[in-house]
């Protein structure tokens, strides 16, 4: 080795060892083949920082290394109950993250013409000016509505944030591509319907899946696969209950490493996982396996469903009883002790005898009008719901053998233990809240509901640092917004739950910047790592951008978002530099700023910044969104960083520094936290208010009735009467407009568009999924993760491969119906195509890897989200980065959306893919990715000190 | 005599190959080159009913180490818990020992121009603590010790799972002491691997 190469590598090492020799003990270290051991060091100089990682949702322990102010070994926290220590890909990158080269450092304004990619650095305070006195002439001269927020998964200490702004100021809209697309479908819906929340695994839901006084006989992993997408927390947890016994049933398209360990895995065609749901519905009343005291007693299947309803919403008892007003509203079920109609009640220890429902049957009900009408129970309505969905039937569309069907729908019924774990996939396409309704329904009929081993359970939640927006959780005393503002959120009348994040519709977004109608969006702030690789039919966005005035584009580094549409760039901090309390569990962790680097701010705070200069230029809003009289139980803004981490530490009584000094620690000892009272939690008494002894009713499950029912019976409600509602009144403190659709109460299976209208010239039906490396958008830039997996894996069959041709490892080719102009975006009242010339772009179709696997059917392929940020650099053309191995470019945002949430496609797609060469100036050789090798720099405080 | 090595359990490898970032942040190991590297063994069987296992690949701690027996220099040897080291001061970069080792668990390293393996993360062993892709290994599948202590985790790893249960690479003489862990209730254990 001659000196002139010493590199920065060797140099480390060769001082290191001289360090090290005296410090290790075996004699190991007198050779020179180990690298430096940070305990090889004086122990008082690498500083332990306990905290959170944010490199997806898990938010997993980590304690950072940090040595003369530079991070420089992440490992995982024992002190998360959930992760135990361990420690996955996306956290292990957090180093090549926080020091990557091309950091946004500063904040910058766009040079020349967008897409150009040339950048001007500016100050923070010409930034924060320039949009500020955007956002003030915009609303002089076209009012509050044409603000546009969004958000995105990566580097999002705060999810809230955008709508938490555009509350303040007043009105607007907020989307971001995952919402109706991913988790808000089960996490609104399911609570409803099970009355006790969603069973998400991969949101850090299920937490009896991490108690260790319980044994769970199955465990049903629904279009979820805990060990891609939470190596390290949720797919730790599942490798243990498997080595414990528990029997797993994984239902996914793809052959996952859960699938590969499960005892019955059902490659259900994408799209269809309703039809399959209907299937186990109908085997379960078929074969009585359904558990008839609870369906009885604590669900609403036995509440007589209203003939005369369009929507079949359930019977109301003012119909039938003459002494029931809008006052004392409930629901009416059979009583087959009495023989009689009756109106449903709660039930106490001093009632509950006399409560003998019909589950099934049809009764003449006596109106209070002196009419009678037939009324089906509402078990009755879904068993008839199901009817068509046979073992066989369901075999056939959803491409599944019958007889794995039938073995795992038996494992998942008879057992003492266990139940559903609804993943994203379903979210994905247009049945999202289907089958919300259908895993939550079926763990109903099941009884899985709060009891011991069924991911459907109420454990608290720790404390987090969560900053809701106004009307999140209490109104605040000063009208931010007006009935009015919140209704003309674009779509939110059509797609009521989008309320539950205070979100808007996307397709109708677009539509409005493209057309004007119902108005024109006109000043964008988007914080989030790539709109161009996460929204469907991301290619129709390209006509949108010079529809709007002002862009500004907030994250860690630059993406294809930015060089696209953004005027303005500000610096994001990387989740080693921010804020946040953390509950997991019992345990309470905390993310705090490990460093600060260049002019980063947390974007939480960026949000404050701009609002103090809103305020200081005459926004009554956003002074009053720093008065704390004004808003009440709402948090305020802050006026410095500081101010915001000793609002993180006030949500544990605590102040920034005791914080510091405290955490991680348990909020409670694990053992009182497991002795869960289950059951108890239903059939306990219901507490009375302030310490007063409670009612002589049960607790019950007080959340799934509809709005208008005041007699609440206090039942979780498969039938799902409040959804239909929802779509006809909405949920906020006001009376909405009814939706044009109906929401049914049950769900119904509808094949996916692409298979009806183009399955012929594009035969395969495409989905996509997590992997361990990536969340969402981000990574794609990170040495070691790029090395793993440079370019996307394109799944194809052997028999596919043998009919095209292709061979494992080749490059392909993938093309769909949006890629090739026969499914453009259009106007949603008139029809008419807007999106034909930026579609046109991604003409050629988008290029991955063939993978050929047993592991995905024959009509079938898979794909992950994918963005290539190496075409950002110099000299190359930063458009490629997003037209290259872009999947989104695929996906569809025409056509059906459902009523509920207006979801549109991302799963069930149909494409036709062909052998191809590799794409010019794709990085995929290992060294390639040398130029994003970390550069540490120094703790500067960020932009905010 | 100790035998010090790895044993996966591939029942509980969920394939996260975080065992591989693990083993490069820790060592350092340069772009291009791999310690660890985790190998997908399937799908295989009768779709759908299919069976997979992923298989971590390291040095695999040889009895007999053909690595070492070629090395001219004495810069590929076992220290005195037998664990195979490289001496990159004695390493003239010749590669005979890459050329020898049966799974090509050997890296080069271009920017010192010497062969690299793993180390078994000596400079932490040393002082109590596990290899790094032990640590931070998601499916707590990867155990570490003396295979000759039968209280070391290695070995009760083994033990625990029993005898039909492990298995190792393939012996063309070398006597690879790294374990193996498969139940034949997940998959059947492939000697020969594409």
């Amino acid at each position: 080795m001659s000196s002139t190469n010493l590199t920065r590598r060797s140099f480390v090492k060769a001082s290191a060892l001289a360090a090290g020799a005296a410090a290790l003990s075996s004699g190991v270290a007198t050779v020179s083949n180990l690298v430096a051991s940070d305990k090889a060091y004086a122990a008082d100089e690498v500083k332990l920082v306990h905290t959170s990682c944010r490199a997806c949702i898990s938010n997993c322990g980590v304690i950072a290394h940090v040595q003369n102010g530079r991070v420089v070994k992440l490992e995982g926290d024992p002190a998360d109950p959930m992760s135990e220590g361990r420690v996955c890909p996306k956290g292990l990158s957090g180093i090549q993250a926080l020091y990557h080269p091309n950091r946004n450092k500063y904040p910058m304004k766009r040079v020349g013409d967008r897409g150009g990619n040339q950048w001007e650095r500016i100050t923070w305070e010409e930034a924060i000016d320039t949009i500020a006195d955007a956002l003030m002439d915009m609303k002089e001269k076209t009012g509050l509505e044409g603000l546009l927020l969004s958000t995105g998964g990566g580097g999002n200490p705060q999810f809230f944030s955008p709508p938490r702004f555009r509350n303040f100021w007043g009105a607007g809209n907020v989307f971001e591509p995952g919402c109706a697309q991913c988790y808000l479908p089960r996490s609104y819906t399911m609570p409803l319907i099970n009355g006790v929340g969603d069973t998400s695994i991969a949101d850090s839901n299920c937490a009896e899946l991490y108690n260790p006084n319980v044994s769970i006989d199955t465990y049903v992993m629904w279009g979820t696969g805990p060990a891609q997408h939470a190596p390290s927390s949720a797919g730790r947890a599942v490798v243990e209950l498997r080595a414990a016994g528990t029997q797993t049933v994984v239902i996914d398209p793809r052959f996952t490493p859960d699938a590969a360990r499960a005892d019955v895995w059902l490659p259900v065609r994408p799209g269809t996982d309703v039809a399959m749901m209907l299937g186990w519905m109908r085997y379960l009343i078929e074969n009585k396996l359904y558990d008839k005291d609870f369906c009885a007693t604590w669900t609403n299947l036995p509440f007589l469903v209203d003939p005369s309803d369009p929507a079949g919403a359930l019977l109301r008892a003012s119909k039938v009883f003459s002494d029931v007003t809008a006052e004392n509203e409930g629901y009416v079920y059979y009583d087959e002790a009495s023989g009689k109609v009756a109106k449903a009640f709660a039930l106490a220890p001093d009632n509950e005898t006399s409560y003998h429902p019909a589950l099934f049957g049809t009764f003449d009900v006596t109106l209070a009008d002196g009419s009678t009408v037939k009324a089906k129970t509402a078990f009755t309505a879904y068993q008839e719901q199901a009817e068509e969905y046979t073992l066989e039937h369901v075999a056939e569309i959803c491409r599944v053998n019958a007889d794995d069907l039938e073995k795992a729908i038996r494992l998942y019924a008879e057992c003492e233990s266990g139940g559903i774990s609804l993943g994203v996939a379903t979210d994905q396409y247009p049945q999202s809240a289907q089958a919300a309704i259908g895993a939550a329904a079926l763990d109903c009929m099941m009884g899985y509901i709060d009891k011991p081993g069924s991911p459907a359970n109420s454990f608290p939640h720790s404390a987090e640092s969560t900053v809701f927006p106004d009307g999140f959780m209490g109104t605040a005393p000063y009208q931010f917004q007006t009935p009015e503002n919140i209704t003309n959120r674009l779509g939110y009348v059509e797609h009521k739950g989008l309320g539950g994040w205070m979100h808007s519709h996307i397709p109708t977004i677009l539509n409005a910047i493209l057309t004007g109608e119902p108005y024109q969006p006109h000043i964008w702030i988007e914080r989030s790592g790539n709109k161009m690789a996460m929204l469907g039919n991301s290619a129709s966005w390209v006509d949108a951008f010079p529809k709007l005035d002002l862009i500004v584009h907030m994250y860690m580094y630059p993406t294809s978002f930015s060089t696209e549409a953004a005027d303005i760039l500000l610096p994001t901090a990387e989740w080693l530099e921010t804020a946040f309390l953390q509950g997991r569990l019992y345990a309470v962790l905390l993310r705090q700023p490990v460093t600060n680097l260049f002019e980063c701010i947390d974007e939480t705070f960026i949000w404050s910044v701009l609002a103090k200069a809103l305020a200081e230029r005459g926004h009554v809003g956003m002074q009053k969104a720093f008065d704390p009289e004004a808003c009440g139980s709402t948090p305020t803004y802050w006026n410095t960083l500081e101010e915001y981490y000793e609002f993180v530490a006030s949500n544990v009584g605590m102040t920034w520094d005791e914080l510091v000094a405290k955490a991680p620690y348990n909020d409670v000892e694990p053992e009182e936290y497991w002795n869960a009272p289950y059951e108890q939690a239903y059939k306990g008494l219901a507490q009375g208010r302030d310490g007063e002894p409670g009612d002589s009713a049960y607790a019950g499950f007080s959340g799934c009735a509809a709005g208008d029912i005041k007699d609440n019976p206090k039942k979780c409600g498969p039938y799902g009467d409040v959804m239909t509602y929802i779509g006809r009144h909405g949920a906020e403190k006001f009376d909405m407009p009814a939706a044009s659709t109906e929401y049914l109460p049950m769900p119904y299976y509808r094949e996916p568009e692409d298979i009806q209208e183009y399955g012929d010239d594009y035969p395969l039906v495409l989905t996509e999924g997590r992997i361990p490396y990536f969340h969402h958008g981000t990574l794609r830039n990170n040495p070691y993760i790029r090395e793993i997996y440079p370019a996307p894996e394109v799944w194809i069959s052997p028999e596919y491969a043998a009919e095209h041709g292709i061979s494992n490892g080749d490059w392909v080719n993938v093309k769909s119906p949006r890629t090739d102009g026969l499914d453009v975006f259009s106007n949603l009242d008139t029809g008419e195509e807007l999106t034909a010339e930026g579609q046109r772009i991604v003409a050629d179709g988008v290029y991955g890897v063939a993978h050929v696997t047993e592991g995905i059917a024959k009509d079938c392929a898979y794909m992950e989200r994918f963005w290539n940020p190496e075409f950002l650099e110099e000299g190359q053309d930063p458009r490629k980065s997003w037209t290259t191995c872009n999947m989104n470019v695929l996906t569809k945002n025409t056509g059906y959306y459902n009523p509920e949430f207006g979801t549109y496609t991302l799963r069930g797609i149909n494409v036709k893919i062909e052998k191809a060469a590799r794409p010019d100036g794709v990085w995929y050789e290992p060294t390639d990715f040398a130029p994003w090798l970390p550069q540490p720099s120094e703790n500067t405080g960020g932009g905010a000190a | 005599m100790s035998h010090y090595a790895i044993v996966v359990d591939l029942d509980r490898c969920i394939g996260c190959h975080g065992c591989e970032i693990a083993c490069k942040n820790e060592n350092e190991v340069e772009l291009g080159s791999f310690w660890n590297k985790v190998v997908q063994v399937g799908p295989f069987g009768d779709y759908p009913h299919l069976q997979q296992y992923f298989l971590p690949v390291m040095c695999q701690q040889c009895a007999d180490s053909p690595c070492t027996h070629v090395c001219p220099t004495g810069a590929s040897y076992r220290d005195e818990n037998n664990v195979v080291l490289v001496d990159k001061e004695k390493c003239i970069g010749c590669k005979y020992c890459m050329m020898a080792c049966p799974y090509g668990v050997r890296s080069w390293s271009p920017s010192e121009n010497v062969v690299e393996k793993c180390t078994l993360c000596g400079q932490l062993t040393s002082v109590g603590e596990q290899p790094k892709c032990v640590a931070a290994c998601c499916g707590s599948a990867r155990f570490y010790g003396d295979l000759d202590d039968p209280a070391s985790d290695a070995s009760k790893a083994l033990a625990a799972a029993g005898a039909n249960a492990v298995h190792r690479l393939k012996d063309v003489g070398n006597a690879p002491q790294t374990a193996y862990i498969l139940s034949s209730k997940y998959a059947a254990w492939k000697e020969e691997i594409d």
